[in-house]
């Protein structure tokens, strides 16, 4: 089944072609991942499911449900959750707060029960609390929970944000580079998570990633993009010899 | 050292988090309770001015504090209350009524100047609140028929049935108003809504993709702030007795500003700190002014130096306010003497990345 497809996405700044004719579905279920040299257009795709930017061209689908003009924040309603490349965490607020704002999707009660905090508001408090405490329990969270995140070394802060989109139980995670900035270890680490968020969540990851070899541990299809355009796209073996995608990434041989 | 061992959610969501917290406020509480019957009059006076900014300087930590929204036209939203308060009482509507419906003429106005606030940011969106504070000083001045212009209004003593609200009467008037407003911000500030404005103020593309509503919460802030800013102009108003649009300047929006500030913006105990000091500051200047050499102490506008080289002084020295040190200083007793020098250090952002725009 899939989940999501993009279909003949365009998107120009000006005389910029950023992306360029970009069409692929991600099967439900799968790691679908990104991959390309800088500058390829990977995160402006991100952009564009998440609709911070509006494609010029071409149509995007979840599940069938057309949302090229959304709102940016009806995406998560939607059930698209998504992480950014250079971390946009609440810095000023603790690892508990910060995951808890990933619920804020599932708010139903209006202001007016806020200001009085009425049995409603506090039923669905405890619920998000206990929805969090899940997702603190399975990225090891435990010792952060109170701290403030602008406190917390990188690492874990990356391991956060995950967790801030997790808490939104989406049905499609977009991850910008999971593992950037990252040693080997906490590396290897995120690559398990995420074969667990497949697995125990049902979630269908795309993802950004460059480390060639967390890319080939979890995912189910490449996609290589050069210069706003798809190369290949195939199994993670395909992809990695395909001759355009070599030249792309090690130039051609004078 | 204090150890909070948490048993069930309840804990972390409830208002009184410690059994010692109970204890402080509902002392501090009993105190103010108490105030009327101990303290001479004129105290109970400044104190009921400390109760009325601290309604407003609320409503300001929610927008500033909170939300990351600066407004230089605050003053406005409370002229609007103080004068809607004065014009209402003057055609017979109970006080309680007239207080609620000058807070949602504010509230209304805010959502008006919210609307643009929605596109501009920072400096901007100070210039835009700041010219709309002139516009409304303007207009005040202006629609004679109304507000009686450069000549004033006169404010009606407030009755509540049948008795008229005075001295010790309206300052726990204040203090309950003060009460209410300040339960009613906790509640939206621990609730999904709190959290969303604090959200904004640190980061609004995440925030967005997590499905906070940028255009909606933020004009939530503006109307919530504007009505508490109302609700203090119309008690403002009972205090002054007499109106005239200078009181409602520039002036008075950036002395509120100053006073979260002061006070610690991100903190509602700020707002209420930052009253009392804004309060008492130019009450100690007066005193002080007769033991001072002559050449300082009869010096025409010693007040905006000494205010400003406070708020130069808490910018540069303290940018968390009065309730920021205080914290300090407690988890320094707390942890005395084990307190390594090292856990107040601000830190610093070495690392700066665009920010996704």
């Amino acid at each position: 089944m899939t989940l999501l497809r993009a279909e003949h996405l365009t998107v120009r700044f000006g005389g910029l072609v950023a992306v360029k004719d970009v069409s692929f579905s991600v099967e439900s279920g799968q790691i679908f991942c990104i991959i390309g040299p800088n500058g390829a257009g990977k995160t402006t795709l991100f952009n564009l499911f998440s609709r911070i930017y509006a494609p010029s061209a071409g149509r995007m689908l979840l599940d069938g449900v057309d949302f090229t003009t959304l709102p940016p924040h009806r995406i998560a309603q939607l059930g698209i959750a998504r992480t950014f490349q250079n971390l946009e965490l609440f810095d000023h607020a603790t690892v508990l707060e910060n995951l808890l704002v990933g619920r804020h999707r599932f708010r139903r009660h209006g202001f007016l029960a806020e200001t009085g905090f009425d049995q409603v508001v506090w039923q669905a408090e405890l619920e998000s609390r206990r929805a969090v405490e899940n997702i603190i329990d399975f990225l090891d969270l435990h010792r952060f929970r109170d701290t403030r995140v602008g406190a917390l070394p990188y690492g874990v802060r990356k391991v956060i944000e995950l967790g801030r989109a997790l808490c939104s139980q989406p049905r499609l995670l977009l991850l910008d580079e999971p593992s950037s900035g990252l040693n080997a270890e906490e590396s290897e680490d995120i690559g398990y998570w995420i074969l667990d968020i497949k697995r125990h969540f049902g979630i269908t990851v795309l993802m950004i990633e460059h480390d060639m070899r967390l890319m080939g541990q979890v995912s189910d299809r490449v996609l290589a993009l050069n210069e706003g355009s798809v190369l290949a796209e195939g199994s993670v073996q395909e992809v990695q010899s395909h001759p355009q995608v070599i030249e792309a990434y090690l130039g051609v041989q004078a | 050292m204090h150890f909070d061992f948490k048993k069930n959610y309840r804990i972390d969501i409830r208002l009184i988090k410690r059994g010692n917290q109970a204890f402080w406020y509902g002392l501090l509480l009993l105190g103010l309770l108490l105030a009327p019957a101990v303290l001479p009059k004129y105290f109970v006076a400044q104190m009921t001015f400390i109760l009325i900014y601290s309604v407003i300087g609320a409503g300001l930590v929610v927008l500033t504090g909170v939300t990351g929204l600066v407004s230089l036209g605050h003053a406005a939203f409370v002229a609007v209350g103080a004068y809607a308060q004065a014009i209402l009482m003057a055609r017979g509507v109970p006080l309680l009524v007239s207080l609620a419906l000058s807070g949602a003429l504010a509230a209304m106005l805010g959502l008006v100047v919210g609307l643009p606030a929605l596109r501009l940011r920072g400096l901007y969106l100070a210039i835009a609140t700041f010219s709309f504070g002139f516009i409304v000083e303007i207009l005040v001045s202006h629609w004679e028929s109304m507000t009686g212009g450069n000549s004033g209004l006169s404010v009606p003593t407030p009755t509540l049935w049948g008795v008229a609200v005075t001295g010790a009467l309206f300052y726990y008037l204040c203090l309950v108003v003060l009460v209410l407003c300040l339960l009613l911000v906790l509640n939206v500030l621990r609730s999904p809504t709190g959290r969303a404005l604090r959200a904004i103020r640190d980061s609004e593309v995440s925030a967005q993709s997590m499905g906070v509503n940028l255009a909606l919460l933020k004009t939530y802030s503006f109307v919530l702030s504007a009505a508490l800013a109302g609700l203090g102009g119309a008690l403002y108003a009972h205090v002054m007795t007499y109106l005239s649009p200078e009181q409602f300047g520039l002036n008075l929006s950036i002395e509120l500003l100053m006073m979260v500030v002061i006070g610690g913006v991100v903190w509602l105990q700020g707002a209420v700190l930052g009253a009392v000091f804004v309060i008492a500051l130019p009450q100690a200047i007066a005193v002080i002014k007769d033991y001072l050499p002559p050449a300082i102490g009869q010096q025409t506008g010693l007040q905006p130096i000494v205010f400003g080289l406070v708020i130069l002084f808490f910018v540069l020295v303290e940018p968390t306010g009065l309730y920021g040190r205080w914290i300090k200083v407690r988890t320094y007793l707390e942890l005395f003497p084990l307190c390594p020098g090292s856990v107040f250090v601000r830190e610093r952002h070495f690392l700066r990345t665009e920010r996704l725009k």
